[in-house]
């Protein structure tokens, strides 16, 4: 829990800063696809270590995650009628046999209507969400944050001891 | 502030190996110290939640790296006797195929389950939670509606009123009774006031038949019948003609009489008949008067139709359990719609080809248990085959076969087969249960004042068996008692005397029960030969006492019924004797009317050929004359 905390107080800060830009958009895009599947299957767990291991803002991906998977029910039936479709596919049907007696493979759950619609609409999705949240980001920044700074509240604030303290504390831990 | 030291980091987050690992780590404690733990929690909590009674696990081993899960001291609590288990299992081992296993399906090779015990003690009793929580409705209605002819409480009842007959009821005094009610008595009655109509219908028939009108009209035509020279053609088919009418009307009159005596002839069946009615009073008075009288189905209910209902009963259940879980055939599941579905419902499509293996095979499970000192352990030896998700994949039916013997309950030569054929397109069960020898429990079969009966306990066999195709069941038991002994007990000593000396040369007590058809309407059948040997044997200790009665019976009855029905007899002789002769008389007349008639008309026919063949003979001859 202190971990994802720490993530998102982060993401508020690197969403603040100017740099950051590339996990960041990651970030969401990855939780983009983790939020739109249904069951914490194989592909999930992957999903999570590929942020874990690469420089991807965690926070992010789990607050983006957590936003696709509330609004996800209601791209359902889209999902159920792409994934059966696919799956019921007779050309494909072979391909799926084949897979579903591989090793590992079963455990995507691929199987599942609704986790073969979804894994494949926010596969083909990702990269749209990856280059629109990169594009909201800076615009964010440009509009909304750059018109912040220049306010006398942020420019008060600045000025305490206490921002100093702040500052000068997180230069150190942060 | 955060730019500088975002510089330096590329895009691997190196740091966070060594958090992976150690989560790697925690995980592989997990397994190592608590898994097994969880999953015994787990399967606890599971199998109390479907069954609704204590289920204790003694451990849970599991390696996903060997395949290898062994469960040990598997305790079912019995939820009728929470102090005792249902059944308890010491040792179950199962190998999964590690291969299969990451293609996510749950193979077996061989699996044991070891040292079974039924109904073992507890060590405390254990706990049984409401059945609303736990049962589902469907089942507790069934439950709920157990067989009600298996309800009832028929013990002690299935011998009827044979105590009281054997008590010592005097036949004469049932005799004097039913004196007033004789059938033969009445019906003579209502024959001898037929008897009148009868004579006036006869009498009106024969007078019809006196009223010769055709006949007369038929003598006026032959009278005024005259030959006529000048057409003897005419004449001659016209004689004819009158020929045939005389025949066919005397062939009329023939028939109508030989109708008359066939309805004659009834009257004598009706005197048979007195005889018939005779015999039925006979048999009336004699049941009247206490010949043991045995429903059959009644004793074999009292037997062991509870008991046999109680099984069917609960195959039900146990087959509406197992329906829950096997797929519906493919006609009855519901159409496939684009109906907006749960959030992570879906439809789930399996992959499955033969060849390949389905999600769940458990291809063998050996079952083995020793006797002990409990006294529920037995010797059993058995395999199950072929457990499965798919059989149609693994094309073969999942089989169990168990045999044994549990000593100390007395149950010897036990096997149990059973087939469910869910591999063929029409799917069936069937099972077959032998057991050479049980302890047939104790049977009361009569407890009125006058006789205590009870049937012993004693080794029985049985053979139960069951099939299930679409929706109908035929499950049929058939046991036998060898030697059966019975306690026989009266205030009267006669009586002891009786039923004991006519049960003492029975061999055998069989029994057959069966119940066919749907499960909502069963058809049921129990046959017991137990009625039947003890009717016969009472029959014939009782012999003696029977057939002073029957013959006081018959002497009764000679004397009331005789003299009414040799009247009768006496008048239908009279009637018919009359009858005939007036028959006799009218037959012979018509026939010699017809006879005159007929030589009447041949005669007047003859005579006038003659005549004109003379007189052409004549004119040829004269006319011969004058040419030469």
């Amino acid at each position: 829990m202190t971990l994802i905390l720490k993530q998102i107080f982060n993401l508020l800060k690197l969403l603040n800063s100017d740099t950051g830009l590339t996990s960041l958009s990651a970030g969401i895009s990855l939780g983009f696809i983790l939020g739109m599947s249904p069951l914490l299957s194989l592909q999930g767990i992957l999903i999570i270590l590929i942020a874990f291991f690469f420089r991807v803002q965690l926070g992010a991906m789990f607050v983006s995650s957590f936003f696709f998977a509330f609004i996800a029910f209601v791209f359902d039936p889209l999902f159920h009628s792409v994934g059966l479709s696919l799956l019921q596919n007779e050309s494909l049907v072979p391909l799926w046999t084949k897979l579903f007696n591989m090793p590992l493979i079963p455990l995507t759950l691929f199987n599942n209507s609704i986790v073969m619609g979804a894994g494949l609409v926010s596969l083909i999705l990702s990269p749209f969400v990856f280059i629109l949240s990169r594009i909201l980001i800076q615009k964010y920044r440009d509009t909304v944050v750059a018109r912040f700074k220049d306010t006398k509240v942020w420019k008060f604030i600045k000025a305490t001891s206490l921002y100093k303290w702040y500052y000068k504390y997180d230069s150190l831990y942060g | 502030m955060t730019a500088s030291t975002d510089k330096k980091k590329g895009p691997i987050r190196w740091g966070a190996v060594i958090p992976a690992l150690l989560f790697c780590g925690l995980i592989s404690l997990y397994a190592h110290f608590w898994l097994d733990g969880h999953l015994r929690q787990t399967m606890i909590w599971t199998g109390e939640y479907f069954y609704g009674a204590e289920i204790n696990i003694s451990s849970v081993n599991s390696s996903f790296l060997n395949g290898k899960l062994r469960i040990t001291g598997i305790q079912i609590t019995d939820k009728d006797k929470p102090e005792r288990n249902l059944v308890s299992l010491g040792d179950i081992t199962f190998k999964l195929d590690v291969a299969e296993l990451l293609k996510a399906k749950f193979i077996v090779d061989t699996g044991e389950i070891k040292n079974i015990q039924w109904h073992s003690q507890r060590k405390r009793p254990g706990k049984v939670y409401p059945k609303d929580q736990s049962q589902n409705p469907r089942l507790k209605a069934i439950e709920n509606t157990a067989l009600e002819v298996a309800q009832e409480n028929l013990e002690g009842n299935a011998l009827g009123n044979v105590a009281n007959v054997l008590a010592g009821n005097d036949i004469k005094t049932e005799l004097k009774d039913i004196k007033s009610e004789l059938k033969t008595e009445k019906k003579i009655k209502e024959l001898e006031a037929d008897l009148k109509n009868k004579e006036t219908y006869y009498d009106n028939k024969l007078k019809e038949l006196k009223k010769t009108a055709n006949l007369k009209e038929l003598n006026n035509e032959i009278k005024s019948y005259k030959w006529n020279k000048r057409d003897p053609i005419g004449s001659l088919s016209k004689a004819n003609k009158l020929i045939q009418k005389t025949s066919s009307t005397y062939k009329t009159y023939e028939r109508e009489i030989r109708r008359l005596r066939d309805d004659i002839k009834n009257l004598d069946k009706e005197v048979k008949n007195i005889d018939q009615w005779i015999e039925e009073d006979m048999n009336n008075l004699q049941q009247m008067a206490g010949v043991p009288s045995l429903d059959p189905e009644k004793i074999a209910l009292s037997l062991f139709g509870k008991a046999f209902g109680a099984n069917v009963t609960t195959l039900r259940k146990y087959s509406e359990i197992a329906k829950e879980y096997m797929p519906p055939p493919k006609s009855e599941r519901p159409q496939e719609t684009l109906v907006p579905r749960k959030r992570g419902e879906g439809e789930t499509i399996t992959f499955e080809k033969v060849g390949e293996n389905p999600k769940l095979w458990i291809k063998k499970i050996l079952v083995s248990s020793q006797a002990n000192q409990s006294k529920y352990s037995g010797d059993l030896e058995g395999v199950i085959t072929d457990i499965t998700n798919s059989p149609r994949i693994t094309g073969k039916p999942i089989s169990f076969s168990l045999k044994g013997d549990f000593p100390n309950q007395k149950l010897f030569a036990l096997d149990l087969n059973g087939n469910l054929n869910h591999h063929k397109k029409e799917a069936s069960q069937d099972f077959q249960l032998a057991v050479g020898s049980f302890p047939f429990p104790e049977k009361k079969l009569s407890k009125s004042k006058d006789l205590t009966l009870k049937l012993l306990e004693q080794p029985g066999s049985l053979n139960l068996q069951g099939k299930k195709k679409d929706d109908l069941i035929q499950v049929t038991l058939s046991s036998s008692l060898k030697d059966p002994s019975f306690s026989v007990d009266s205030p009267k000593k006669l009586v002891k005397e009786i039923v004991t000396n006519s049960l003492s040369s029975m061999r055998e007590v069989t029994m057959s029960a069966s119940a066919q058809g749907k499960w909502e309407e069963l058809k049921w059948k129990f046959r017991s030969n137990l009625a039947k040997e003890l009717a016969s044997g009472l029959k014939k200790e009782m012999s003696n006492q029977l057939k002073k009665a029957e013959q006081d019976l018959k002497n009764k009855l000679q004397a009331k019924i005789g003299p009414l029905k040799e009247k009768y007899k006496g008048q239908v002789d009279k009637l018919k004797n009359k009858l005939k002769s007036q028959l006799k008389a009218e037959e012979e007349k018509i026939k010699r009317e017809s006879k005159e008639a007929l030589n009447k008309i041949k005669g007047q026919q003859k005579d006038s050929v003659k005549k004109n063949t003379d007189k052409i003979k004549n004119k040829a001859k004269k006319f011969l004359k004058k040419l030469f």
